[in-house]
């Protein structure tokens, strides 16, 4: 009733209805009911049935498929009942073996305690004794050993893991007995911290053989291109072991998905965040329970401030029912505020993602996506928020005016349409399989063959090394870790190579400094350079120092009203070609490279507008990485420099649209890709366009990117011809984290540079 | 842009140098408060002097000029092994008799009794665990405790004591009164660390004819530990009882985390075990500072060790062992681990000489 309404005022009045340039009806769908080959076990069959609940289509198939011994993917949308689905099976393993065990794997403590909760019920429905427990960091350490020694479902995660498998003795009873390993949201686990995850399945594996055991896995995952694939690249299962269950058999309600943009009326016309206040504060007055995701913290807390002021203004009492909702809140402050959402005391929230997985916080009406969340496996776990049930709902989007927005915002048939997006699983870095290896040493001698085996070709390379070095020794049982401290200590999750984290020390008031919070190094070079603004909580504080070599940035709290980005100059040395695709003397490339990287400076903004540009004296920064490049033909560049045309402007332009668009195929947040154009390049003679990975070692970005690289050349090229700017703007070419402040640029010679760009040889299957 | 040379992220170089500088700016495991907070990751100016010297006065020696030196076979390979006599260590002469009445005595031993029941009980009549074996609710466990006690099987003794009090309870301390002071077995050994990391040292002594014999296998690379973890296998099996400092807490645990990191069986996990941290806590927490075995050695049984440093400095002192291949610093943990063990074993002596008051269940 009340969405409807405020769909209606969304669409019908001004100001808003001149922004929404698109409504996608996403109609209700009944469900489709399920039926089992045999029945459940009678207990859990009285579970459900005392609950209400009939099984799904997919969530049948599930429970065939693990019954059958099969590895498992579920990959439907949020709230279709995935967990029930692989609950029952599981559950009627551990009723019918009175030791088999279970680990169920979560992304975050809390999403694990929000399970813990729900498992307790079912736990008590049947007569086993299977005692779920929660084996994190916030265990206390007395309740630690009797889980060790009775539980038979832990709920984990996988930091905790990687420091756990150390102690494979005290675990003995319940790895020897593991039957299942669950790994819910596992679309969470790409990239680096993936690429981690996936090597400390391969460290439990490996511990699991030696004991005999070899259970089955069972995934959970959001809709991507390329579910399966992740799902074998994290657990390493055979393929033709794994079954991909993916269609949803469940009822959905009716979803109206506004696409409002401030582009609409011009480029640079309307503030998207003052539109999404706008948006928040109509959905409040509606009497809608309304959910803003936000990009960053930052804009979550000025999206608020702007709701709020709003509500001021027009002396509505509806104020003080908005509240931001941050990761960085203490465990009691979150559960307040979600119990204030619950009872209908707040009715607006504006949140980061972390609310994104699946923290039951009640049904929302409406969500408003401020921005392109990065991803649209975060567009459908932040869409799937709204209207939890058969209720209808209202999911709004507004695109920031950025290439990747605006090229969906123009193209719903392509957000709408079937996933594209690759997460990827890179088990090669050797900066991560290096940290890997010495862990799995010293959990358990490593052979050869094992480690062969287990983390696959290029261990026994990277094992050379460390044995080289003395870290590991050979002995008759195998390698074995010989240095100090636990390597497990040394080895973090969300890093790869040095994870280098820099101290963030404020200034105290008169009183000592103290640690405000930590970040990782390639983060302080671009955020805590000096002069830099820095946003905490509500505060924002100004750097006085960066120290490099001791990792330490020093702040002092400020108020201020302007914030600052930083401009780097950067440097590409290609050390060596991997693999190649040719069109006449167009070429597009990819492999190992060298990137260095200074700040040299940074812009104050204040609004949208520069106010000041300062110099910071920082040293220049060396690591190795991974890029893909497009060299153009010389007889392009040569006769665009005869016309003297701007080649240097329509590169650089080409280049910002290219590295914006990416993430579209290949699974990662812009900031972990850089971008780079020369109009001659030393190493390939030739102009050429650089996209490489920030990761250190890479982490597979570039040469999943390699692999789409035509479809991206297509796509970037349509958006920058498409764009109805005159000479670019920030929906095509211009970038607002440029380092050179969009200088050069010519957007009609980025567009001809772009159509050179697809004539590349088609992309791989 | 600046002129100053880039700085070339460590993961620029190979991983085996990557991971070796990662390692060493670690922090380590947190240390004993007692410890010097310059034990830490870099040795202090006392501890290079000491590895300055100790690596002076032995270089270009074996291990084998230095001490008496044996190959100790196990299955898992031959083991190098110091063995020494300690004879101003000698055992304290026990009266099981005396124990046993003590033991006897304690009726809140049963599951049930409490100080007010037990009394009860006394005044009744009812003063030993024999009395109490005819007691109708009582008297199945009180006869079982009896058994355990009187009966020449002090292991059962100590168990069944052991389920109903703590790890520094006077009653338990009894127990050992019980075993023939040549079956104690007293371990002390030396790690690179408290979890995860390898043994390098196992140091056993036992009492023989008066004297204290000491039995140090050593690892002369980390290659060597699993033929320790079976030498001290070897070195048990005979042995009744088992003589800590800190073992509950840190020597076993290791131990069984390092032999199952082998896939060897598990040492010392039957033996009765007296830990002494905490008998000594009870005794001395109130008239020292501290209860680490050196501040008990200094200021209860009056000795000062020569040229000793802390723990903390054995990881540091055997990485500089492995590089350099000097055996000065291995001499110093060789030293340092045989000084642990008398100590162990006088502070054993002199927790029984010094005066408990009545045993009391908690």
């Amino acid at each position: 009733m009340s969405v409807e309404s405020l769909l209606e005022t969304l669409t019908r009045r001004p100001p808003f209805r001149d922004f929404v340039t698109h409504v996608e009806e996403r109609p209700a769908r009944t469900a489709r009911e399920g039926w089992l080959a045999e029945p459940l076990a009678p207990p859990l069959a009285r579970y459900l049935a005392q609950r209400g609940l009939v099984l799904r289509t997919h969530q049948a198939q599930a429970i065939a498929a693990i019954r059958a011994g099969r590895h498992v993917l579920l990959s439907t949308p949020p709230a279709s009942g995935k967990t029930l689905a692989f609950n029952l099976p599981i559950w009627e393993r551990l009723l019918a073996d009175p030791e088999a065990t279970a680990l169920y794997l979560y992304p975050t403590k809390a999403l694990a305690q929000d399970q813990w909760t729900s498992l307790t019920a079912l736990a008590a429905a049947v007569p086993a004794r299977v005692l779920p427990a929660v084996y994190d960091g916030d265990t206390p350490p007395g309740q630690r050993a009797r889980i060790r020694a009775q539980s038979r479902l832990v709920l984990s995660n996988f930091y905790m893991l990687h420091q756990t498998l150390g102690w494979a003795h005290q675990w003995e009873r319940f790895w020897s007995h593991l039957a299942f390993v669950v790994i819910d949201e596992a679309h969470v686990y790409r990239g680096v911290f993936g690429s981690n995850a996936a090597l400390v399945v391969r460290r439990l594996a490996r511990l699991l053989d030696a004991v005999g055991a070899a259970p089955q896995y069972v995934l959970a995952s959001a809709t991507l291109a390329n579910a399966a694939e992740l799902a074998e690249r994290l657990t390493g299962v055979d393929p033709s072991h794994l079954d991909v269950i993916d269609d949803d058999g469940s009822a959905r309600g009716q979803q109206h998905f506004v696409f409002y943009n401030p582009e609409a009326l011009g480029p640079g016309l309307a503030s998207p965040h003052q539109e999404t206040a706008r948006i928040l504060a109509a959905g409040v007055a509606h009497g809608v329970q309304t959910l803003v995701f936000a990009v960053s913290r930052q804009l979550a807390e000025l999206v608020a401030r702007q709701a709020r002021a709003l509500a001021a203004a027009e002396h509505a009492p509806f104020g003080d029912q908005v509240a931001p909702y941050r990761a960085g809140y203490l465990p009691s402050e979150r559960r307040a505020l979600e119990g204030d959402l619950r009872s209908g005391r707040i009715r607006g929230l504006v949140s980061t993602n972390a609310l994104e997985l699946g923290v039951d916080i009640g049904s929302l009406g409406a969500v408003v996506l401020s921005g392109f969340p990065g991803t649209m496996v975060s567009v459908r776990q932040q869409a799937g928020r709204a209207g939890r049930g058969e209720d209808a709902s209202l999911v709004v989007w507004v695109p920031f005016a950025d290439p990747l927005d605006q090229y969906l915002a123009r193209r719903p048939a392509v957000f709408f349409g079937r996933p594209h997006e690759h997460a990827v699983i890179d088990l090669g870095n050797p900066y991560i399989l290096s940290g890997h290896l010495l862990c799995a040493a010293a959990e358990r001698p490593l052979d050869r063959p094992a480690a062969r085996r287990f983390f696959g070709p290029a261990a026994d390379g990277v094992l050379d090394q460390l044995q080289a070095r003395g870290l590991l020794r050979e002995t008759p049982r195998g390698l074995v870790y010989q240095s100090r401290p636990a390597a497990h200590q040394v080895v973090a999750l969300d890093a790869t190579g040095m994870q280098a984290t820099v101290k963030v020390l404020r200034e105290g008031e008169g009183g000592e400094a103290f640690v405000l919070e930590t970040m990782d190094w390639t983060r302080a070079l671009s955020e805590a350079h000096p002069g830099a603004v820095l946003l905490h909580g509500a505060e924002t504080h100004v750097v006085s120092s960066l120290d490099l070599t001791h990792y330490v940035a020093a702040v002092k709290k400020q108020r201020v009203d302007y914030w600052t980005e930083p401009m780097k100059s950067v440097v590409i040395h290609i050390l060596e070609e991997r693999d190649a695709r040719e069109h006449g003397a167009l070429k597009l490339a990819w492999g190992d490279v060298e990137v260095t990287e200074q700040v040299v400076g940074y812009k104050t903004r204040r609004g949208d507008e520069v106010v000041a540009q300062d110099t910071v004296d920082l040293p220049p920064v060396t690591y190795r990485t991974r890029a893909l490049w497009f060299a153009l033909p010389e007889a392009f560049s040569r006769q665009r420099r005869l016309e003297r045309a701007n080649l240097p402007g329509g590169l650089h332009g080409a280049e910002h649209a290219l590295a914006s668009l990416m993430p579209l195929w290949v699974l990662c947040d812009r900031r972990d890709l850089g971008a780079l154009s020369v109009w001659h390049h030393p190493d390939t003679g030739a102009a050429t366009i650089f996209i490489h990975e920030h990761a250190e070692g890479g982490i597979g970005l570039t040469e999943r990117g390699f692999d789409r690289a035509r479809a991206l050349a297509e796509a970037t090229h349509a958006l920058v011809r498409d764009c109805p700017c005159q000479a670019g703007c920030p929906s095509c070419v211009y970038s607002p984290t440029c380092s050179s402040d969009n200088l050069p640029m010519d957007k009609s010679m980025a567009s001809e540079v772009l159509a050179q760009l697809v004539e590349i040889p088609p992309d791989p299957e | 842009m600046g002129q100053e040379p880039a700085i070339r992220r460590p993961a620029i170089f190979g991983v085996g140098d990557y991971w070796a500088e990662r390692l060493r700016e670690a922090p380590l495991d947190p240390l004993p408060t007692a410890v010097p907070a310059a034990a830490g990751r870099s040795l202090d100016e006392r501890a290079a002097q000491l590895l300055a010297a100790v690596t002076a006065r032995h270089r270009g020696r074996q291990l084998g000029d230095v001490y008496q030196l044996t190959d100790t076979d196990t299955p898992e390979g031959a083991c190098r092994t110091v063995r020494t006599g300690e004879p101003d260590a000698p055992p304290e002469v026990l009266d099981p008799g005396q124990a046993r009445q003590q033991l006897a005595a304690a009726l809140e031993l049963v599951w049930g009794v409490g100080p007010w029941h037990a009394e009860a009980l006394r005044s009744q009549g009812i003063r030993t665990l024999q009395d109490l074996a005819g007691h109708p609710r009582f008297g199945a466990e009180a006869g079982r405790l009896w058994r355990a006690v009187a009966a020449e099987d002090p292991a059962a003794a100590f168990f069944a004591v052991r389920r109903r009090v703590g790890a520094s309870d006077p009653l338990l301390w009894e127990t050992r009164a019980l075993f023939d002071p040549e079956g104690f077995l007293f371990v002390d050994i030396e790690t690179l660390g408290f979890s995860g990391v390898a043994a390098i040292l196992i140091g056993v002594a036992e009492w023989e004819g008066g004297q204290l014999s000491i039995c140090q296998y050593v690892a002369e690379s980390v290659g060597d530990e699993p033929a320790l973890l079976a030498a001290l296998a070897q070195h048990a099996a005979g042995k009744a009882a088992l003589v800590t400092y800190n073992g509950l807490s840190f020597d076993v645990p290791m131990l069984a985390a390092r032999a199952a990191y082998y896939g060897l069986p598990r040492p010392l996990a039957a033996l009765p075990h007296y830990d002494l941290v905490h008998f000594a806590r009870r005794v001395w927490r109130d008239r020292l500072p501290d209860c680490q075995a050196v501040t008990i050695e200094r200021e209860v049984l009056g000795i000062e060790r020569p040229d000793d440093l802390p723990g903390a400095y054995v990881p540091p002192f055997y990485e500089a062992y492995q590089q350099e291949g000097e055996v000065g610093p291995l001499t110093y943990i060789i030293d340092h681990n045989r000084w642990d063990l008398v100590g162990l074993a006088r502070i054993f002596t002199r927790l029984s000489a010094d005066a408990w008051g009545a045993g009391r269940v908690r």
